[in-house]
């Protein structure tokens, strides 16, 4: 959670765009970072995440503070964009079909061949996974938000996030390990 | 395979700061957020008051409590209670020559058992369809075996 969000939610709010500026700069890594696993593409995770930011600032108004942070909101948002991508987009390619050059390397971060092959391997593996899983497993292990700010995002209380977790990474250790096999 | 150090990995993945910048400055500069201005209050209002009257305006009509002049029902300048009760009188005649029609062999039945029997009452109809005049063992109408045309019966009855 970031130090003072709170005003600078009040703030965003008012209209403070510089408020919003602030919360946006903390939150946008990890929500880009939740959509490009999901949906694999560069251009399509940037779209989305634009989506994101851009329904958040519109409904910011309506954003009520209940002591959890902002990310959670974002999140649902970002979940709700990537489901009406998924339903709009109803011939989508398959995940295994794409172009690896269209997966992100990381403008910042250069992975080695072998690395990048495992990564990809893992993303697809989660992608794979029910969707409700996918979003623990990004949440949880790759944005490291608490067990709370996930309940909440996920609409579910802090057992059922436990569990939900437990099963999902055992779900992603399987499928990992027979691709291995394969 | 090594999941710590892939999810590892994975949390390095950042934006393009090029894209990041514009995405921002186009959030900012489309719609900006704030507190409604007494503009959008008012519109607002006007447009929530307009929306319950014509609901309530709506219920009412369907409710049938309103009446426009000349919205009452067509006044018949011809109307007749008459004539109108006249026609009737004649329908329900036709209805009954009709079931004469169609109830001949129970007529046909009820006249060979009318010479015990003074009068038959038709279970179907519930009116009396051959009085005695007709059914009289004298009537040769009564004494015909064979199916009475509406014709006939009417002849009979007029006698």
């Amino acid at each position: 959670m970031l130090d003072g969000e709170e005003k600078l939610i009040r703030k965003a709010i008012r209209g403070g765009a510089s408020a919003f500026g602030s919360l946006y700069d903390h939150y946008q890594p990890m929500i880009y970072r939740f959509v490009l696993i999901k949906v694999g593409r560069r251009e399509e995770a940037e779209d989305l995440t634009h989506e994101v930011f851009r329904n958040a600032w519109q409904n910011i108004r309506g954003y009520k503070h209940r002591g959890f942070p902002f990310s959670s909101w974002l999140y649902k948002i970002a979940r709700n964009q990537v489901a009406d991508y998924y339903r709009a987009k109803k011939e989508h390619t398959s995940i295994e079909s794409v172009d690896p050059e269209y997966f992100t390397a990381p403008a910042s971060i250069q992975f080695d061949l072998g690395a990048k092959m495992e990564i990809e391997r893992v993303r697809i593996a989660i992608t794979k996974l029910k969707p409700e899983h996918q979003d623990i497993i990004i949440m949880r292990f790759i944005d490291d938000i608490s067990i709370k700010e996930a309940a909440d995002a996920l609409e579910k209380s802090e057992g059922a996030v436990k569990l939900m977790q437990y099963r999902a990474m055992k779900e992603l250790k399987k499928m990992i390990s027979e691709k291995s096999q394969n | 395979m090594d999941l710590d150090n892939i999810f590892k990995q994975l949390k390095s993945i950042e934006p393009d700061p090029a894209f990041k910048h514009k995405s921002l400055h186009l959030i900012l500069h489309s719609a900006p957020a704030g507190k409604p201005t007494l503009r959008e209050i008012i519109f607002k209002s006007v447009e929530f008051g307009a929306a319950i009257a014509l609901a309530g305006v709506l219920i009412y009509t369907a409710v049938g409590g309103f009446s426009a002049p000349g919205s009452s029902p067509l006044q018949i300048s011809n109307f007749n209670p008459a004539s109108l009760k006249a026609e009737a009188q004649a329908v329900d005649m036709q209805i009954q020559l009709v079931n004469l029609s169609y109830d001949t062999g129970s007529i046909v039945g009820a006249t060979s058992s009318a010479a015990s029997t003074p009068s038959v009452a038709s279970p179907a109809s519930g009116l009396p369809v051959l009085e005695s005049p007709v059914t009289a063992p004298s009537s040769p109408a009564a004494t015909v075996t064979s199916s009475v045309s509406v014709d006939q019966a009417l002849n009979a009855l007029s006698q």
